[in-house]
């Protein structure tokens, strides 16, 4: 089989409501074209541009070609190296600005949920189990946290499940010790809770302490307790966690609408409308929601890449965040360098820094907890080493990112690289991500053409 | 005197490196808190004492400076100015990017004496550039030569408060008074994180006709090859130093502290270095003074 030529330009060529269109990554610019530029791209990709502008050929669409790629448009692969910009900085940045550190208290869950891929088989992640994280762990967590944070501004120190409250003495001690040790930098603390087991006693330390609490509630009755049974009886959970919320905002309004969020998460058979009616009903603000679909990325799902890597649909599945973060990548006409790398891999352990219940470090708790992602651990501190791969998780795909015409558009981190199976990051299922970042990245520019070039294409 | 600063680490080092000529204060201890600074760090030529604790650190020193900002614990603030012998608080000007730009107000700005004009740019508050105006200050002190300092916002506004609290040393203090007369000239100019700004500036910077020129780099500087070249263009002259900071700004959002350089430059001057005030007192006076016997009218 023949190599791709390497002077093919790194560009994408698409056909939208039947009219032609031209992206160009350099200059991160799209263009409507006529059918006729449409086919000279093709044979310029075919044959690349040294060839191609040898061509014995005089047509007006090859004389705009030509002319494009004079103005520095249809460039060749113009990123000589795949390299994280950051790279260099990680022995600083690991030893001076860790500045977000969550916590696995407990690994036990007084319920189980439909989606919640603890409550499985085990096959890909852990399951719920009774084990707590001892105070001597918890301690090293939060000494390693001081010990690697002079130049972190403020503190952030968050409590992760199972359900986190049924460690609830942890939580305290935790936060008594973290307060004896930092005087200047501001602590913020934040939980993710399921709002069963919120006493009073509870929930005066909540206040006191100004946690930023989440509360995980589905929607009106019918809707959560489909979705969330408590483990024991097999009782339905809403009545409890809704007489909760409520206690909290009859005690503590002000505190309530200030630091109190919930987070449903939505399946695909349900109406996002239905979910967010049910919290306007009771007088929740809706900036207090944080709506996540349960498919790809829900707080309790782990994306592994393997059964979900359907297509991207224009209309539905760029939700509004996504659609800002593209329009951003779109927005930023800054030059792209020669060494480069693509973006969705945060710095590991500083953007935030995990800590199961044995000690180990995870880049966060979103990943699958499997041996390949530890990044080090509470007695040994950090794996540079293995923190500078996973930095640099565009090696694996180095020559395909540098011919990659959705490389501006990539929001690719680690979790979505890993085999599970071989228990390694693998250039196979970045590729299968890599497929779902080019559709997004179409997808969003047929959404702008629609909403923002409306009837004026030609 | 013992003098304890309750700041983030940001704001502690960037003091420290001017503190001692900055302050009409004769500071023989500064007191930090261990949790902002690592043993590892390089001293200030100052006697630093590390504590854990903040009631210790409180109960020795003389005077509390306290650099404010939201990210600073309250209730630790709160202690600090109810319980220390003296408390000092001023802004922290470094918190947001939007502090740093520069002065409009052509006020400020009214050079019409003939004499050297030395420019000194910088971009975002990474590249220390504090450091800078406070040191150029003390060389032009030291050579008892007078000055017009005009200084980029940031500085002045920390300044100014220090100013009011009447701890601020009379070289820097008589820059408040514009009808001093003056041998030099000095004009700082700040970026903020974007060196495409220089565009916006080049009829300042034409006017200004600079004879010598200093860059304030971070060390994560991006687009420093495009700041030195249309300065050079504009100005019509070479810039003369680069002075680089330790600290590099990373995704916009961690400022971090680091040992080595990340890239190579001619003409570097290490912002932290010992020696920078002889090197750049030497650089700067025997590029702009006339030789004797010539004056300019």
């Amino acid at each position: 089989m023949l190599e791709k030529n390497l002077d093919v330009p790194v560009a994408k060529k698409f056909i939208f409501d039947n009219k032609y269109f031209l992206y160009d990554t350099f200059t991160n610019r799209l263009f409507n074209i006529t059918k006729d530029h449409f086919f000279e791209i093709s044979i310029l990709e075919k044959i690349g541009i040294s060839e191609y502008v040898r061509l014995p050929r005089d047509n007006k669409a090859y004389r705009d070609i030509i002319m494009l790629l004079h103005k520095g448009i249809l460039r060749a692969p113009f990123i000589k190296e795949i390299i994280h910009p950051n790279t260099h900085y990680l022995p600083y940045l690991t030893s001076r600005c860790v500045n977000d550190v969550v916590l696995q208290v407990t690994r036990e869950c007084n319920f189980r949920c439909r989606y919640c891929l603890y409550a499985g088989n085990g096959h890909v992640e852990r399951t719920h189990e009774k084990i707590n994280m001892p105070w001597s762990v918890a301690k090293q967590g939060i000494d390693f946290l001081f010990n690697h944070s002079v130049d972190s501004e403020k503190i952030n120190l968050s409590f992760y499940g199972g359900e986190p409250l049924l460690n609830f003495e942890l939580i305290k001690k935790s936060v008594e010790y973290i307060e004896s040790i930092y005087w200047c930098k501001k602590l913020n603390y934040k939980m993710t809770i399921n709002g069963s087991l919120v006493t009073d006693y509870i929930l005066d330390f909540l206040v006191d302490k100004d946690f930023e609490i989440v509360i995980s509630l589905d929607g009106n009755s019918t809707i959560q307790n489909k979705h969330r049974k408590f483990f024991e009886t097999g009782n339905d959970t809403f009545r409890t966690v809704f007489e909760n919320v409520e206690k909290i905002r009859c005690r503590y309004n002000e505190y309530f609408y200030r630091n109190i969020s919930f987070l449903p998460v939505i399946l695909d058979d349900e109406s996002y409308e239905e979910v967010l009616s049910f919290f306007r009903m009771h007088n929740i603000l809706e900036q207090q929601i944080i709506p996540l679909k349960a498919n790809l990325n829900g707080i309790d799902y782990i994306n592994t890449g393997i059964e979900y890597s359907k297509s991207f649909d224009i209309e539905s599945d760029l939700d509004g965040k996504a659609e800002k973060t593209l329009e951003n990548c779109y927005l930023n006409k800054n030059r792209i360098p020669a060494s480069w790398h693509h973006n969705g891999q945060c710095i590991p352990g500083i953007r935030r820094l995990f800590i199961d219940i044995n000690g180990y470090f995870y880049p966060c708790e979103k990943v699958i907890e499997n041996n390949s992602l530890i990044i080090g651990d509470v007695n040994r501190g950090f794996d540079l080493q293995k923190i500078g791969t996973f930095l640099n998780v565009g090696k694996l795909t180095e020559k395909e990112c540098k011919e990659c015409w959705a490389i501006r558009f990539c929001e690719m981190c680690i979790s979505s690289c890993l085999n599970i199976e071989k228990n390694e990051l693998s250039k196979t299922q970045k590729n299968i991500e890599c497929k779902k970042q080019k559709e997004k990245a179409l997808s969003y520019f047929k959404r702008y053409i629609k909403n923002k070039l409306g009837g004026k294409i030609k | 005197m013992k003098l304890f600063i309750f700041a983030t680490a940001f704001a502690t080092r960037t003091f420290l490196l001017s503190i001692k000529y900055m302050l009409n204060l004769k500071i023989d201890e500064i007191l930090l808190l261990r949790e902002n600074h690592s043993h590892l760090e390089r001293n200030f030529n100052i006697n630093i004492l590390f504590s854990h604790n903040l009631d210790e650190c409180v109960r020795k020193c003389d005077i509390a400076l306290i650099i404010k900002e939201p990210n600073l614990s309250v209730k630790s603030l709160n202690y600090i100015a109810r319980n220390a012998k003296k408390c000092i608080i001023i802004q922290n000007p470094w918190h947001t990017e939007e502090k740093i730009e520069n002065y409009e107000d052509d006020n400020i700005f009214i050079h019409t004496n003939d004499c050297p004009v030395i420019l000194n740019v910088a971009s975002g508050k990474a590249s220390q550039q504090f450091c800078g105006e406070i040191l150029l200050n003390q060389i032009f002190f030291d050579n008892k030569i007078s000055i017009r300092q005009v200084f980029s916002k940031a500085t002045r506004l920390c300044l100014q408060e220090l100013y009011n609290y009447g701890v601020l040393n009379s070289a820097l203090s008589s820059q408040f008074d514009y009808d001093m007369p003056y041998n030099v000239f000095i004009y700082s100019l700040n970026f903020k994180d974007n060196w495409f700004q220089v565009l916006e500036y080049t009829e300042l910077l034409k006017k200004l006709s600079p004879d010598y020129i200093i860059l304030h780099i971070s060390n994560s500087d991006e687009g420093l090859d495009f700041a030195r070249n249309i300065i050079q263009s504009t100005c019509a002259l070479n810039v003369n130093v680069l002075i680089r900071s330790h600290y590099a700004l990373l995704d916009k959002t961690f400022c971090v502290y680091c040992d080595s350089f990340a890239n190579k430059y001619d003409y570097i001057f290490d912002v932290e270095a010992h020696d920078l005030a002889d090197k750049l007192s030497f650089d700067i006076l025997s590029t702009i003074a006339l030789p004797t016997g010539v004056n300019a009218l």
